[in-house]
């Protein structure tokens, strides 16, 4: 018996990518140099604890870098988009728009 | 992935003004300037924007960033945003000194007739609304567009009117005023984030 993937010819996605919440953290990384996690959190509108536990996520598959600091006294977390975790995202894309290709058209 | 073909940075970066510091300083800089012209203390009045820039720095980094987030926009982003910024203030300072000097050389001696003497009283808010237009243009801020086209309203206005050119900056100076005072209430209802 072969592998059902196989007779669907459907190819395999980054399951740390394919998460709405992270996928959304990523596209906002991609286009900026660097955010914290106060920006991140207002522009994405999680809780606190959901956008903590996907960032440390991101962080550990080595598509985020974090940078932690004190500002005037308070902590800042500053995140960045990984050329790995860049490339990863260009590959999701490509991935996901062949899934997407073999859907009809209605 | 181009940071620059899609629209979420655009929008990303129209929204990092949305704290309406930056309207609430542009309108108090038309007023003073308008208040410095009413009292014949020109000079004083372009010093302004020179005393406010350093002030809103500051608010940005002390009451917007804990509330906002703090964030780098792309190189990209930073230079195309740099170039016009740099273009604005060049053209902003070549008009403002070429519209008052007109206006001050003209007042001395009024030649008679012509469309554009007539229009002259309006000319400091004509150059003003042209630095929102560029402003409202670089930053992505349709709102500094309506501010353009309102200040150019008080430039006719003035014209028409033949009343003083301090009458529309101060008119348009204290609206736009009024909308930063808004944007700003709005934004510090935002509670201080306190970190991860």
């Amino acid at each position: 018996m072969t592998d059902s993937r196989d007779d669907l010819d459907v190819p395999e996605v980054d399951a740390t990518i394919h998460e709405l919440a992270r996928l959304r953290l990523l596209t906002i990384l991609s286009v900026l140099n660097r955010a914290d996690f106060t920006f991140l959190l207002r522009q994405t509108g999680m809780s606190r604890g959901n956008l903590s536990v996907q960032m440390t996520r991101l962080a550990d598959a080595g598509y985020v870098k974090v940078d932690k600091s004190f500002v005037d006294k308070r902590p800042r977390t500053v995140y960045s988009l990984l050329a790995k975790g860049r490339k990863a995202l260009v590959e999701y894309r490509r991935t996901m728009e062949k899934v997407l290709s073999k859907l009809p058209d209605s | 992935m181009n940071a620059r073909t899609n629209d979420i940075e655009p929008r990303l970066y129209s929204g990092y003004w949305d704290d309406g510091f930056l309207d609430l300083f542009f309108g108090i800089a038309i007023t003073a300037i308008g208040i410095s012209w009413a009292y014949e203390l020109i000079p004083l009045g372009a010093c302004a924007p020179a005393i406010l820039i350093p002030i809103w720095h500051k608010l940005r980094r002390t009451v917007v960033e804990p509330r906002a987030g703090y964030v780098e926009f792309s190189d990209a982003r930073m230079q195309w945003t740099q170039q016009w910024v740099w273009m604005a203030l060049g053209v902003g300072v070549l008009f403002f000194v070429l519209g008052i000097g007109t206006y001050l050389v003209v007042r001395q001696s009024p030649p008679t007739g012509g469309t554009f003497l007539k229009l002259l009283p309006g000319i400091p808010a004509f150059l003003i609304a042209l630095l929102a237009a560029i402003g409202g243009l670089t930053l992505g801020l349709p709102r500094s567009l309506f501010y353009a086209v309102m200040l150019a309203l008080c430039g006719l206005a003035v014209s028409v009117l033949k009343a003083e050119p301090h009458h529309g900056l101060l008119v348009a100076g204290m609206v736009i005023t009024l909308c930063g005072a808004i944007l700003v209430t709005r934004f510090l209802q935002i509670d201080v984030d306190p970190g991860e």
